[in-house]
């Protein structure tokens, strides 16, 4: 319900200019007077002068009208009128706003929108413009970008709120899911005290919020929504690979294909592997159907590429990859130089997406090159040359890298700190050694695990290598130590030092990618579909968490993340998909709860959370005013035209 | 002849054409009392002047350088020649130059002041052409400076420049300046008096005109009269908001609040008329030439009227 308030109540105590107004038209006008050259005839023809009282009821005549006029518009400007009825269509604002701007970028805002060629978040883009160049001096915008991960852009004076909004039509969709109750409450948080809020959400409808998070911004919420609000979308909403039944080497494809309409549609489902096209099938669906398709895959295949058919107002969820080589750039490539590789290969072999590969210690001896592994594992063996990937020595000879002047003279176990990294879910209790050397490590190692005089377990970054090593001083051979699961447990932690996992090959868009680096990657770059490249440095080696997180993956496709050392040599290459179908993003229509749980903010608002968008009237009645002076000029003007211009006397 | 035009005026007050065209006219007053021998009237007196009248026979006593030998050598008998000895006259010319003869009722008329200036300089300018001794005294509440007496053609130009110069203001009180006037004079004369009369009553007026022609003088009053004077109904023609109309006095600053109905307007037209009457009446008593000018009508219509009422011929 719009409301009407005074700024200045005082100004209204100018309404007593009313009465005084028709108090003075009361008065008898002095009349007309003419010189005469004398009044000796005028006073035989008219003995008895006229007298006129001093007041009378004053006539109904135009000026009186419009002197009253005049006086009460200015009268009420001066008391500074205001009102949110005509808000945003004529008369000053007066305070200046804060303009919160929440923009969809999630998945299902890349869809075409209400013009062709345009996709919904473009035209929400051009929307955020367009508000943001309504805004007055003095106003404040903060625009807040949000899919699966928010970003906000803030602007006050005129030229950054021009800056910005010159810069938001080159902004992207982040993609992935709208968190529209994470923009809120971050909404609510970015009002500015003392001064009018106003959000404003652009977007497909296509998400929910939560209703509290809704109240909490206490603004009323304008929504502005782009695209067919009942848009139909097929799509592909998961894929994955699984190994064949009955071929152990071979795999099979899941893809997930579900209609998002009310109505039955038939998708044709295609399946290219290395470019090549393998399989085409029609899939009927019916109304919001959800339907697994299992495709065989050749062996050896290093990528898929599923495509469904026909085209619709979503293209990027008509398509998805997935990168289907264990052995190739997105395993963990294990090599293993021991004549008795048995437990360690079970150990590496049990890891998720690893490649074992087994050779003897002659190969090591003879030089064999480690290049391309991400982790080589020295069984009792010295490696001719320097190894250039990390590595893992197990009981290795005496050596420059590990001294060994003897053997321990009692291998029990007596030191274990559970809380090292390496020692997490590792059970040490029972294990029994055999006979072991007596090591002694480099400065800086740590050791997790020793006997009474010399370690079990170190690791820590040999200087002149700069590579990550570990020892492990527990005879394999020997003991029990291979048959308990601390075994196991062990070397999968000392892998995840060495070798980080390789991220996931399947990456929901926008996703973030977190990228575990080796510790010797000194670059990651990572290239988009689309060719462009991000220049990302790795933490230094010796940081215990050596990851990089990439988030710009609104881009369904494949992305290439590629790792370098200082001397700028390739250490590793992976490929990572992208893909855009989701079950909630690929689902264009526009959720029937989102008005509802909107409408909550304007109650929120009428309840005195927010302030009003008023409008001021004063304007518009000292123009009103002004306009009635001028017809009350042109009245007088007309007026005295219509009178002699000179009275008799007086002039030759 | 350049005489400049009156203060507020952009045509010339005298206009060399007219002056030309009455050259050859002079006053012409009844029953005048001629004085010195300086003028051209004709008179009853025989002299010595050049301009022949007649012969006598001669007689003792007759001024024998006065005899016509030339008769007396064809005929034998003396006779004296008779020439005709011509006067001057003393015009005096009142000029009434209070306020309300500044009045005019219509923008586009010419003053009462105006039309006696005009009027003045005609006479004073006819008067001097014949060598009469002229006199110009204008008045208000008190005489002003007058120019004269002054005789003959070379004080022409003077004259008019006077008149030229003057202004209206002021009141006045006509009967009681005209006897201080008749008190400063010795002799008659040719009085004429322009002036609107709206001053005093038209008894007292009458009073003094007796006084005047008991002292001699000839009196013509050139009355003159605005048409709004005589008809009251071009005045409220001229007024929008007829019902409350305040009348000031252009002389006196008095004020008379009225409604200015028809009514009352037929009452002042015929209040005027009936002083109108009065002062015919009143100026025929006391044997005053009492002649109406109407200011719309041009000079040389009002000459025309003078010419007719015989004060100029």
């Amino acid at each position: 319900m719009s409301e009407f308030r005074f700024l200045l109540p005082a100004g209204l105590l100018a309404l007593i200019s009313l009465p005084l107004i028709y108090l003075f038209h009361m008065r008898s006008p002095t009349p007309k007077s003419a010189r005469v050259p004398s009044l000796r005839f005028w006073r035989i023809a008219s003995p008895r002068p006229t007298e006129e009282p001093r007041f009378r009821r004053p006539p109904l005549t135009l000026d009186l009208l419009l002197h009253l006029a005049i006086a009460a518009l200015l009268a009420l400007a001066l008391a500074r009128p205001v009102t949110d009825a005509f808000a945003g269509s004529f008369g000053q604002r007066g305070d200046p706003v804060h303009q919160i701007i929440l923009l969809d970028g999630s998945t299902s805002m890349g869809s075409i929108g209400s013009i062709a060629g345009r996709s919904r978040f473009d035209e929400a883009r051009s929307a955020a413009g367009a508000r943001i160049a309504s805004l007055r001096a003095g106003d404040a915008v903060t625009v807040v970008l949000f899919g699966s991960r928010i970003s906000t852009r803030s602007a006050s004076d005129p030229a950054a709120v021009n800056q910005l909004r010159s810069d938001i039509q080159g902004w992207s969709a982040p993609g992935g899911e709208a968190d529209l109750t994470a923009a809120l409450l971050l909404a609510g948080d970015l009002r500015m005290p003392g001064i009018e809020n106003r959000l404003l959400l652009l977007s497909d409808g296509a998400l929910s919020a939560d209703p509290a998070a809704v109240a909490a911004t206490g603004m009323a919420i304008e929504d502005q929504r782009f695209g067919p609000p009942g848009a139909a979308n097929l799509a592909i909403t998961d894929i994955a690979r699984r190994n064949h039944p009955s071929r152990p080497a071979a795999g099979q494809l899941l893809v997930t294909v579900a209609n998002f309409n009310t109505a039955p549609a038939t998708a044709t489902v295609s399946l290219t592997t290395d470019g090549v096209p393998i399989s085409e099938r029609d899939v009927a669906l019916g109304a919001d159907e959800r339907r697994v398709e299992l495709f065989d895959l050749p062996s050896n295949v290093g990528s898929a590429l599923v495509r469904i058919a026909p085209g619709d107002s979503q293209p990027l969820d008509d398509v998805a990859t997935i990168q289907l080589d264990g052995g190739g750039f997105g395993s963990l490539n294990v090599l293993i130089f021991s004549d008795q590789p048995d437990s360690l290969a079970r150990a590496f072999g049990a890891l998720p997406g690893s490649r074992v590969t087994v050779e003897t210690t002659d190969a090591a001896v003879a030089g064999m090159g480690t290049s391309g592994f991400d982790l080589v594992v020295y069984d009792r063996v010295i490696p001719a040359s320097a190894p250039v990937s990390p590595a893992l020595f197990v009981m290795p000879p005496d050596s420059d890298y590990f001294r060994s002047p003897a053997m321990l003279a009692n291998s029990t176990i007596v030191a274990s700190d559970p809380g090292d990294p390496m020692m997490i879910g590792v059970d040490l209790t029972g294990v029994v050694l055999g006979s072991t050397p007596q090591y002694s490590v480099p400065d800086g190692f740590v050791v997790p695990v020793a006997a009474a005089d010399g370690p079990l377990v170190a690791y820590g970054t040999i200087a002149n290598l700069e590579l990550p090593v570990a020892l492990l001083a527990m005879p394999l051979d020997a003991g029990n130590f291979t048959e308990r699961i601390a075994f196991p447990i062990l070397i999968a932690n000392l892998a995840a030092w060495l070798a980080p996992v390789p991220p996931p090959a399947i990456v929901q868009a926008g996703d973030p990618i977190t990228i575990s680096t080796s510790a010797a990657a000194q670059e990651v770059v990572i290239t988009a579909p689309d060719g462009t490249e991000a220049n990302v440095p790795a933490p230094p080696g010796d940081t215990g968490e050596r990851t990089v997180a990439f988030a710009e993956t609104g881009e369904p496709g494949i992305f290439l993340i590629e790792e370098f050392d200082a001397d700028g040599v390739l250490l590793t290459a992976r490929r990572i998909s992208v893909n855009a179908g989701s079950p909630a993003e690929s689902d264009l229509r526009a959720r029937a709860g989102l008005a509802d749980s909107l409408a909550g903010s304007a109650a929120a608002e009428e309840n005195g959370a927010g302030r009003d968008r008023v409008t001021e009237l004063w304007p518009l009645l000292a123009l009103l005013a002004l306009l009635l002076v001028i017809v009350e000029w042109m009245n007088g003007l007309r007026t005295a035209r219509r009178m002699p211009v000179r009275l008799p006397g007086g002039s030759r | 002849l350049n005489i400049s035009a009156p203060a507020g005026s952009d045509a010339p007050l005298f206009d060399e054409a007219l002056l030309a065209q009455v050259r050859r006219l002079s006053l012409t007053p009844a029953g005048i009392r001629s004085s010195g021998l300086a003028g051209e009237h004709r008179s009853l007196r025989r002299g010595s002047s050049p301009e022949f009248a007649d012969f006598k026979a001669y007689s003792i006593g007759d001024d024998f350088r006065r005899i016509d030998w030339n008769i007396y050598s064809r005929l034998g008998a003396l006779f004296v020649r008779l020439s005709e000895v011509t006067t001057d006259i003393s015009v005096q010319i009142l000029l009434d130059a209070s306020e309300s003869m500044e009045w005019t009722g219509g923008p586009d008329r010419r003053s009462k002041f105006v039309v006696g200036q005009q009027l003045a300089g005609v006479l004073a300018y006819l008067a001097l052409q014949r060598f009469d001794r002229v006199t110009i005294t204008p008045f208000s509440d008190r005489f002003r400076a007058e120019f004269g007496p002054a005789q003959g053609r070379s004080n022409i130009h003077p004259m008019l420049a006077f008149i030229s110069g003057l202004d209206a203001s002021g009141e006045t009180e006509l009967p009681r300046l005209l006897g201080s006037w008749l008190q400063t004079r010795r002799s008659g004369g040719f009085l004429l008096l322009i002036s609107d009369l709206l001053s005093g009553e038209p008894e007292e007026l009458g009073v003094a005109l007796r006084a005047c022609r008991a002292r001699g003088w000839e009196v013509a009053i050139l009355h003159l009269l605005d048409p709004a004077e005589r008809d009251p109904a071009l005045l409220a023609a001229s007024i929008e908001d007829r019902a409350a109309i305040e009348l000031i006095d252009v002389e006196s600053r008095d004020r008379l609040r009225l409604a200015m109905t028809d009514e009352v307007v037929d009452r002042s037209r015929d209040a005027a008329r009936a002083w109108r009457d009065e002062l015919d009446a009143i100026c025929a008593r006391e044997r005053v030439l009492l002649i109406p000018i109407e200011t719309e009508r041009p000079l040389a219509e009002l000459l025309g009227t003078l010419s007719e009422a015989g004060v100029i011929g």
